[in-house]
């Protein structure tokens, strides 16, 4: 249960750490390319 | 940064899975019905920059692998296939977590356009002395 709960925990950092760069790069695109927000994905 | 090293973090955190979800959660609710997964074998280690650069004993410099001037991208490498531009945040994001390097720094400008009032950033990757 222990160790499930360590699994549960690591995946959903890595799946934040995932989710941030996301945020990241799509922001960084639409600086760098100077689009609207809706036109980056 | 390397794209290679880059892609092999994609794989480990399943990166595909994440950006699909976010994109498509609304249209195509199936995504949210696959459980998120990683691949933990796929860890990539440290950040490796060095394929993407001219090895400092190739060329006259003065040994100093931080120097922005030192760090000269290799020609005969696919610049799609193997070089990622990042800003310093992204580049600092992953450096934390992974370590690893030379952090590579390229300078940019700002070209005004003629049908817009915001510049467009222009990054140079290979440097030219003159």
């Amino acid at each position: 249960m222990k160790q499930e709960t360590e699994d549960q925990s690591q995946l959903d950092i890595i799946k934040q750490e995932a989710t941030n760069y996301y945020q990241m790069a799509k922001e960084y695109r639409r600086e760098r390319y100077m689009k609207d927000e809706q036109e980056v994905k | 940064m390397s794209k290679t090293w880059l892609k092999k973090w994609k794989e480990y955190t399943n990166y595909m899975y994440i950006k699909k979800n976010i994109q498509y959660s609304f249209y195509y609710s199936q995504y949210n019905k696959i459980a998120y997964s990683v691949k933990l074998e796929a860890f990539p280690g440290p950040i490796d920059n060095s394929s993407i650069l001219v090895p400092l004993n190739e060329f006259l410099n003065d040994e100093d692998a931080n120097n922005p001037e030192n760090q000269v991208i290799r020609h005969d490498i696919d610049q799609r296939q193997e070089i990622k531009i990042v800003n310093k945040q992204i580049w600092e994001f992953f450096k934390d977590k992974y370590g690893g390097g030379p952090e590579i720094r390229k300078p940019s400008i700002e070209e005004k356009q003629r049908y817009s009032n915001v510049p467009k950033k222009i990054i140079e990757l290979f440097y030219r002395k003159v």
